[in-house]
Order: C-alpha cells, then structure tokens, then sequence
C-alpha cells in the first residue's frame, strides 16, 4: 500500500497555504476570470501555490533550524570561559 | 449547465461509493461531456473577432444534431467500456461511468436538459430550475448562472462535499485513493512531486470548483458592468433577463412515449453490451 514517504506537510501546517490559494484565487479569478478560472488553470494554480509556498516555507525553517543549532554552542564557549575566569 | 458542480461531484461521489473505484476517473468523467464540446459554444475570441461559434450553441451542446449525445446515459456506458478494454481496470471504468452520469444527470437541472435516453429518444430531460443561457457568451452565461439558482446549485454541491469533509484527509488520501489507483505513482514519479504537491494535486479541483463559486459571483454582483440590468433572481426558471432556452416535448403523450421508448432500448442495449462483452472484460480486469 501507498504511503506518505515522509511527516511533511501535515493537514493543519498546510491550511494556511490553502487559505492563501482560495484567497487567490477568489480575489484574482474576480478579477481575471477565465485566465485563472478554467479547469486547468485553476487546479495547476492551486498545487502551485501549496506545493511552491509550502517548500519556501519547509526550507526557511530548516535555516532558521539550523541557525539556532549553531547559536547555543557559541553561547556554550562564551560563559565556560566566563566561569573558568 | 452547471459549473462549479462538475468539480464537486467527484467527491461527493467518492464518498459514498464502498466500491474500488478511482478518483481521478471519476474526475475525469464529470468534466468528459464538455471537454471536447464547450468551445463552439461560446466560441473562440482574439481581440474583436469570434471564431468557432455555433450558430445554435444549445443544440449544439445539448441536441441532435450536435454534441448532445456526449450527455447520454449510453455515451457514458460506452466510453467506460472502452476504458475497461483498453486498462484492464475495474476501479478506472467504475470511476468515469459514475462521474459521466453525475454530469449528465445534473445538466438536467437546466432548461435544456440532456437526452438522458440518446439515441433512442431525442426527448430532452429537464426541471427547468434555471435558464441555460450559454447563448449569451461566457460572461453573459457566468452572470445569468451566478445571478439564478444555478449558484446555488453549485454551492449545494459545495456544501454536499463538504459534509463527507473526511475524502479531503491526507489519511484518506494516502490509504484509500492513492492505493485504488496507480496513476497517482504515476504522476509523482514523473513529475517528481513531493507529498504535500500530491495531495494538493487530489484537493485541488475541490478549492478550484468551491473558489469559483465566490469568484464568479463577486465578479456578477460587483464588477460586471452590465450588473443593474443582470440583477439578482433567485426565482425558479431564473434569471428572468436572459433569454430562456428549452426543448419542451409537443405534449405530455409524447414525453411519455419517449420516455418508455428510451428507458427500454437503454435498458436492451446495457444488457446486449453487458452479456456480449462488458461481462467478458469485467472478468478478464483487475
């Protein structure tokens, strides 16, 4: 049987990315209609937006992942000296 | 015709079938009727010009002769045997019977209705509950649609998916659609999709079709230059600014007539397709 090959992306983690897609697509096929409003446009735009914002979003949080790894051991070495002194 | 409703169904009919059956079949037989048919009807523009029109888009779409049989319960029966002939598979074959009839049988809600019963009766089925006005261009269809119960048709459909809210869960999706059908490996593999793009891939034509509704609507009630005299009419056969278009029978004789006629040669020709081949080929598929 198939399954997610991975825990990204969980169902409430992703809403937001949904809101942004409805929004945008509410808003923007008000306003240019058939370009975005046809049964292709609209659902490529739709997995567009999740899959594109969503893999932005996944890699901004492993830099700052990484980032706040790295701080605690420059923090570590700054008071071990301080304690030494 | 309905809009947004041909990409709800899909789900709604997803969750209540026990059977194996593939939702991107039944997607694609929901959208099968118009998918080679719209065009001519409302025609094709660049800049001031109109290619492709027909002269008569409902008869075109929804006639004989014309694309009509396209929205026959027959049409539906014979593209879903082919599809078994040609993949072997039950779950793919079951999927576009069921969504091509769900957009037949809905398209009835016009006021053109559909030859449900083609080509033994050219008798069109119809409630009449809003008045099909393709006649009048994209926009002039989208306004009348979105100004007449055919909106609200759409956002019952919306509301119909709504209620079986757990097809949309990645648990849902990942445990029964994915495994039910192998085009879902397919996709991801060649395209190289990740999880959360897959299942944004299942969702999308539910955030597509129910974003839609609201699109439209704010572009019929807000932006629409012509909205004061396309005003809103919530009343049956609505809206009553648009040129109403209907295939009545001659009399109620006649209606019944056709309607005994088609019911038994479409009932025949199902079990002639069944007992000569349709069973044969069930069998053989997985």
């Amino acid at each position: 049987m198939a399954g997610p090959s991975s825990q990204q992306g969980g169902d409430r983690d992703d809403l937001p990315l949904y809101l942004v897609a409805v929004v945008a697509l509410v808003i923007g096929g008000a306003l240019v209609r058939t370009f975005l409003l046809n049964w292709i446009s609209g659902p490529v735009f739709v997995v567009a937006v999740v899959g594109g914002l969503g893999a932005l979003r996944d890699r901004r949080r492993a830099r700052r992942e990484a980032a706040s790894d790295a701080a605690p051991t420059a923090t570590t070495a700054a008071g071990t000296s301080g304690v030494g002194g | 015709m309905s809009w947004a409703a041909h990409e709800l169904e899909s789900y709604v009919i997803q969750k209540h079938t026990k059977l194996k059956i593939s939702y991107l079949a039944i997607l694609l037989g929901c959208l099968l009727p118009d998918l080679f048919t719209k065009l001519p009807v409302y025609g094709l523009h660049i800049g001031n010009l109109t290619f492709l029109k027909a002269n008569f888009p409902a008869k075109y779409h929804r006639g004989w002769p014309g694309v009509g049989p396209t929205h026959s319960l027959l049409f539906g029966a014979l593209v879903a045997l082919t599809l078994l002939a040609v993949t072997k598979n039950r779950a793919w074959a079951l999927g576009l019977l069921a969504g091509q009839w769900a957009h037949v049988l809905t398209d009835t809600f016009d006021s053109v209705g559909t030859m449900l019963f083609f080509p033994f009766s050219t008798q069109h089925y119809s409630t009449g509950m809003w008045a099909y006005a393709a006649q009048a261009g994209r926009y002039g269809d989208a306004a009348a649609y979105y100004s007449s119960f055919g909106g609200v048709w759409d956002f019952f459909w919306l509301c119909m998916a709504l209620t079986g809210y757990k097809v949309f869960r990645r648990d849902f999706f990942f445990g029964t659609v994915m495994p039910n059908d192998p085009a879902w490996g397919w996709l991801r593999r060649r395209f190289g999709l990740s999880d959360r793009a897959l299942l944004a891939a299942y969702r999308a034509w539910f955030i597509y079709g129910g974003s839609r509704i609201f699109a439209w609507f704010l572009w019929a009630r807000v932006l629409n230059p012509a909205r004061g005299s396309q005003f809103l009419d919530w009343s049956w056969r609505g809206p009553s600014w648009v040129q109403r278009v209907e295939f009545p029978a001659r009399d109620w004789g006649n209606f019944a007539q056709s309607t005994v006629v088609g019911l038994v040669g479409l009932a025949l020709a199902l079990a002639v397709i069944w007992l000569t081949a349709g069973r044969r080929m069930w069998l053989r598929a997985g």
